[in-house]
């Protein structure tokens, strides 16, 4: 099993131009509740990571106190370059799936962007993929 | 697999009467999102990050910082907390765990044993499993 069969291909992106507000809402108004976006140039270049968090970091939340108009204009003013993780860890396709499960588990992260060798974004992969694959196995019958 | 194999036991808790801002500190310290909150050792909640994000007031109100302080210092957890907590004994199977935290999407399960507390399963503790099982095949 590699990282490839189980990475979600479907992947909503941004690019560092984008208004952080419009970011914000495609992760708020989905019921999927995204909570990391990769960012990725005209070119599909993977350049940074967009996260729940790096919203939180630059002011917003999701408290209801918070006016909705002072939330959208803290927002409006920034772009996603602005608040972006730059600094992301990535895998490839081919290697075995454990291998991306490693890294989660050592890292304590969610979320990992999957990319070729120049760095074109492929797909990204989640703790979750990871745990649906293993049900899977188990209810296909093989000895878990 | 079993849960009981897996599951953590050195569970940090909360009790119903302990303040936002003292759970909040419990979190930021301890790098967790989920603590339980017991009575003697009986499961009787459970609260989040998220509950605790929701249940204070943002930067941006007109309040005071010292008035933030005082209600976050003065609300009990009781008042946000999840009462009705799904858990699980420390019998069942890895797998059927891992199932039920995919189909609610929580990210962690208490697991009970006659009525107290004893360990609790993360996402990170069935991907472990996960990968037991890889390396074993």
């Amino acid at each position: 099993m590699q990282v490839k069969d189980s990475m979600r291909l479907q992947v909503t992106t941004v690019t560092p131009e984008t208004l952080v507000s419009t970011a914000y809402q495609l992760m708020t108004l989905r019921k999927s509740r995204i909570r990391h976006l990769p960012v990725v140039t005209r070119q599909n270049i993977l350049v940074g990571m967009f996260t729940d968090r790096d919203v939180r970091r630059a002011g917003g939340s999701d408290v209801p106190s918070m006016a909705e108009h002072e939330l959208q204009y803290l927002l409006e003013k920034l772009r996603v370059r602005d608040i972006m993780t730059r600094e992301v860890v990535t895998v490839r396709g081919t290697p075995p799936l454990a291998e991306a499960g490693q890294i989660f588990l050592q890292k304590k992260f969610g979320c990992l962007p999957v990319v070729d060798n120049d760095n074109r974004l492929e797909g990204i992969i989640t703790v979750t993929d990871l745990l649906y694959a293993y049900v899977q196995r188990y209810d296909a019958g093989e000895e878990v | 697999m079993q849960v009981r194999v897996m599951m953590q036991t050195q569970v940090i808790t909360a009790t119903p009467d302990m303040a936002l801002a003292e759970v909040q500190r419990l979190m930021r310290d301890n790098h967790i999102r989920h603590v339980p909150v017991v009575t003697g050792k009986r499961l009787v909640g459970i609260i989040t990050d998220r509950d605790v994000r929701e249940a204070s007031p943002s930067s941006a109100t007109t309040l005071t910082r010292g008035e933030i302080a005082y209600q976050m210092a003065t609300t009990p957890i009781k008042q946000c907390m999840t009462k009705n907590v799904v858990w699980i004994g420390p019998d069942i199977d890895m797998v059927q765990a891992t199932r039920l935290l995919l189909q609610r999407q929580y990210g962690c399960l208490p697991v009970v044993d006659n009525g107290t507390l004893v360990g609790i399963i993360t996402e990170m503790d069935c991907l472990r499993a996960f990968l037991d099982t890889l390396s074993d095949s």
